[in-house]
């Protein structure tokens, strides 16, 4: 079995820039998995200060992005985690999440966790077939 | 059941052999109501609700593989290990515990990767 | 036809925290081309007994535990796919990176890490995805 590390245009170089131990996309088994995505500017490798809203989007597009560098795709998605610091914002998430996953949406766990030490207030994983 | 609770999320996707399922919270699978309540009662529930996903798809509690038991607050890990056992008594799935906060005030929420 | 569904015990059995506390979860399960290991927290591999600590002691506790579990099922840190980190405060983030660079230093798993609330005064609990062989 192999494991492979996919690089991942604008955001692998900026994840290695500031020296964060994960790689964002390894294929293997058959699935693909995506780390935890900020909301984080693939351009700049900054992560501006927006409402969630805007913030959800970055990651979605990020995770797009991600799966898409390793072949797969938001369709293909099996299961995302999205992790937030404040449950209030569920429904904020929701709407947006809604658009990226339009039919037969990947299985999905919810839940409220302790702040990043940078400012911002989601991040979602996800797990999709390769 | 009330597929995904109207979240946008697929109660539970089959891929690789495997099944995913989401994160399930107490509620009623008939009627939709949420049963907000004890820990312990919570956790009855949801894993009544999780045998009947898993036994809709084809699988089942005793395949389970891995659990994420999500609870509000650590102090009642002991309450959710009571419950736990009763429902994979024998070569329990992989499980790790996260204290975190779960919507609409429920206490326990479980996801799970199963056997297809 | 489904895939096997195996339980993976470490071959030091001061590491099988389930069964020395009597807590519902088997340490691994082999299914198929992947292995899923519980949630891991500092444990001395000669006592058994927790080991509390700074951030950096608990993560380089749990990972070298965490190789032996995955070598004691025929696999090895080198192929973790996909990691959790659960931290009792994310301001030690950077404290866990340091310690967790040692043991993934090229093609580290994907990974997500969040801070939530741990027991009995722990700092760090982990748990993994990795391909069996």
């Amino acid at each position: 079995m192999k494991k492979e590390i996919i690089d991942v245009p604008g955001v692998s170089r900026h994840l290695k820039k500031e020296g964060i131990p994960l790689s964002a996309v390894v294929r293997a088994g058959g699935f693909v998995f995506v780390s935890g995505q900020p909301p984080m500017d693939r351009r700049t490798g900054k992560i501006p200060l927006v409402g969630i809203t805007k913030q959800t989007q970055m990651v979605l597009d990020n995770i797009k992005v991600c799966l898409e560098a390793a072949g797969s795709s938001l369709d293909k998605a099996v299961k995302c985690t999205i992790y937030i610091t404040n449950a209030a914002y569920f429904d904020e998430v929701n709407d947006v999440y809604r658009r990226y996953f339009r039919r037969k949406p990947p299985a999905r766990v919810f839940c409220t966790v302790g702040s990043w030490p940078k400012k911002f207030d989601i991040e979602i994983d996800c797990i999709a077939v390769a | 059941m009330a597929a995904g609770y109207g979240w946008p999320q697929s109660v539970a996707v089959r891929a690789g052999g495997y099944l995913f399922v989401s994160g399930l919270v107490a509620i009623d699978p008939d009627s939709g109501e949420r049963n907000n309540g004890t820990l312990s009662s919570e956790a009855h529930r949801v894993f009544q609700n999780l045998k009947l996903v898993l036994e809709s798809a084809g699988s089942s509690l005793e395949r389970l593989v891995q659990v994420h038991a999500m609870i509000y607050d650590r102090i009642e890990y002991d309450a959710l290990n009571r419950v736990y056992r009763q429902y994979v008594p024998n070569g329990p799935p992989a499980r790790t515990v996260w204290s975190v906060q779960i919507v609409d005030a429920f206490k326990v929420q479980l996801d799970a990767i199963a056997v297809a | 036809m489904p895939i096997a569904r195996e339980i993976i015990t470490p071959k030091n059995e001061m590491l099988n925290v389930s069964r020395n506390l009597n807590l519902p979860h088997s340490p691994g399960i082999r299914a198929g081309d992947l292995i899923f290991l519980s949630g891991m927290v500092s444990v001395d591999a000669a006592t058994g007994e927790r080991s509390l600590g700074t951030v950096a002691h608990e993560t380089r506790q749990i990972l070298s535990n965490m190789a032996h579990m995955l070598e004691s099922a025929g696999s090895s840190l080198e192929r973790v796919v996909k990691i959790n980190v659960l931290l009792y405060d994310m301001l030690e983030f950077e404290n866990m990176n340091s310690v967790y660079r040692e043991f993934f230093p090229q093609d580290p798993p994907a990974r997500t890490t969040c801070g939530v609330q741990l027991s009995s005064g722990l700092k760090v609990e982990i748990e993994c995805i990795a391909l069996a062989r």
